[in-house]
């Protein structure tokens, strides 16, 4: 950046490359804290140091956590012969809000993704498998995204599983609430005929 | 008037793959018949509840209306002609339809048209959602018309090099040259390998078999798989990387087997 003294691009550089933000939206957080009391940088500087410092990934089911193991993991009142597999700790997150599983979890920390390169290796995949050899695990819920790379990472997952005689299931797919059925694709209407229930 | 009119066209497409952009949008390549490879921006797909997102998966074929934008073009609506749903289903048939789609993106820049390409790939998805041909077989058959289309169309019933009729024999390939060898010139070309004479024979009828759905031969899997060494090295050696997808294609290979066995 021309014209801008060098810790103001740096930091403008840093917002940048962050998801989801644009260079207009880096300069714009940049300026505001310029101009914000100091204590307001200093809280920010502080709790991305702390998050970095204290947030560490259970090496049970590899979600973000402040102990080791989580607390999900220690929690005697869960269901421990189910474990639910996700790609991102968000969607934990997401699942977790429903209040309605009481299982364990286990994130992938990804999807498969052939065309980029990123396969089995690059997923936690081997853990999971040497989490379901104790045999204490009855059911794995696959619980990837309802997209092609999200099915393939479960179908590839469900090939691995199958042997150790553990039952896989997938979470159903079918109609969002809020969406209208005309503009719904043939293959999630499909499987939301699939999957229907008696009323 | 503003001097910039927005073109807003109407297109076939296939998307080959997809990155998250911002909050909940997908930056969405795509190959179309008429105006190539595409970057399209697609706006809020990433929400359960958006109209779009199951219209522009991969592997499916779709109609798009796109708006033309100074960065990226930005689809406006989406709706499926074809969703091949039987291969998305399959791990097997999906692996392969990745590697397809690798070598789409990887060969075509953006904006330049290949209908040809287009054609070879619909009817590459079409196949293998429809179990037309054994998976491997069909992906042998897309690769070595893809590299026609592309340019790189091998040289099988001549010598690469002189130009002679290739008669059966101690013949050799080299995937530098891309074609077949006769034997004195295969002699002294330090990229030639020798080539079994049943992989030249497949080669040669999956190239001159148009349609991928008459490709209903039985052939031992060794010269499937011998035809497939050989082409993916050509791919990579005009590449320049390795494949991605083809490895996992042989990981999912393996996986299967192991567990039905
Ligand atoms: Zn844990
Ligand atoms: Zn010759």
């Amino acid at each position: 950046m021309h014209g801008t003294i060098q810790p103001v691009s740096r930091l403008v550089e840093a917002f940048a490359r962050l998801p989801g933000i644009g260079p207009k939206s880096a300069q714009r957080l940049t300026f505001y804290l310029l101009r914000a009391p100091v204590e307001a940088s200093r809280e920010l500087a502080d709790a991305l140091i702390q998050m970095r410092e204290n947030v560490i990934f259970c090496s049970l089911c590899f979600n973000i956590t402040s102990e080791d193991p989580c607390d999900a993991c220690t929690d005697a009142r869960r269901d421990r012969s189910i474990i639910c597999v996700v790609e991102e700790p968000l969607d934990v997150l997401a699942l977790e809000r429903t209040r309605g599983y009481r299982g364990l979890y286990h994130v992938l920390h990804g999807a498969l993704s052939p065309i980029e390169g990123i396969g089995p290796d690059d997923l936690k995949i081997t853990p999971l498998l040497a989490r379901l050899r104790d045999g204490t695990v009855k059911e794995v819920i696959l619980a990837t995204n309802p997209n092609v790379e999200g099915d393939t990472t479960a179908q590839y997952l469900t090939q691995l599983i199958r042997p150790l005689g553990i039952s896989t299931s997938r979470i159903a797919r079918g109609l969002p609430v809020g969406g209208d059925l005309e503009y719904a694709d043939e293959v999630t209407l499909a499987q939301a005929m699939e999957n229907r229930r008696m009323v | 008037m503003s001097m910039h009119r927005v073109r807003d066209y109407k297109t076939e497409a296939i998307p080959l793959k997809r990155m998250d952009f911002s909050e909940a949008d997908r930056i969405v390549t795509v190959m179309t018949p008429g105006r190539g490879k595409l970057r399209l921006l697609a706006k809020g797909v990433r929400r359960s509840t958006s109209r779009m997102a199951g219209h522009l998966e991969v592997f499916s074929h779709a109609q798009l209306r796109v708006v033309g934008a100074r960065d990226l073009d930005l689809v406006v609506e989406a709706a499926t002609i074809e969703s091949f749903r039987d291969l998305r289903e399959d791990l097997v048939r999906s692996s392969h339809a990745y590697h397809l789609a690798e070598l789409v993106d990887a060969f075509v820049q953006d904006r330049d048209e290949h209908r040809a390409v287009f054609h070879l790939l619909r009817n590459a998805l079409a196949a293998l959602s429809e179990g037309a041909a054994p998976p491997d077989l069909i992906a042998r058959h897309f690769e070595v018309h893809f590299l026609r289309a592309v340019g790189l169309g091998q040289r099988l019933v001549n010598c690469v090099v002189c130009d002679d009729e290739i008669v059966a024999g101690s013949n050799s390939y080299s995937v530098i040259l891309g074609g077949v060898l006769c034997p004195s010139c295969g002699r002294g070309e330090p990229s030639a390998s020798p080539i079994a004479v049943d992989t030249l024979k497949l080669l040669r009828f999956v190239q001159r078999t148009e349609m991928v759905d008459r490709l209903m031969v039985r052939v031992p899997d060794e010269t499937v798989s011998d035809a497939q060494h050989l082409l993916h090295k050509q791919i990579e050696a005009v590449l320049e990387r390795r494949l991605h997808a083809a490895t996992f294609v042989r990981r999912v290979e393996e996986t299967v087997a192991r567990y039905s066995a």
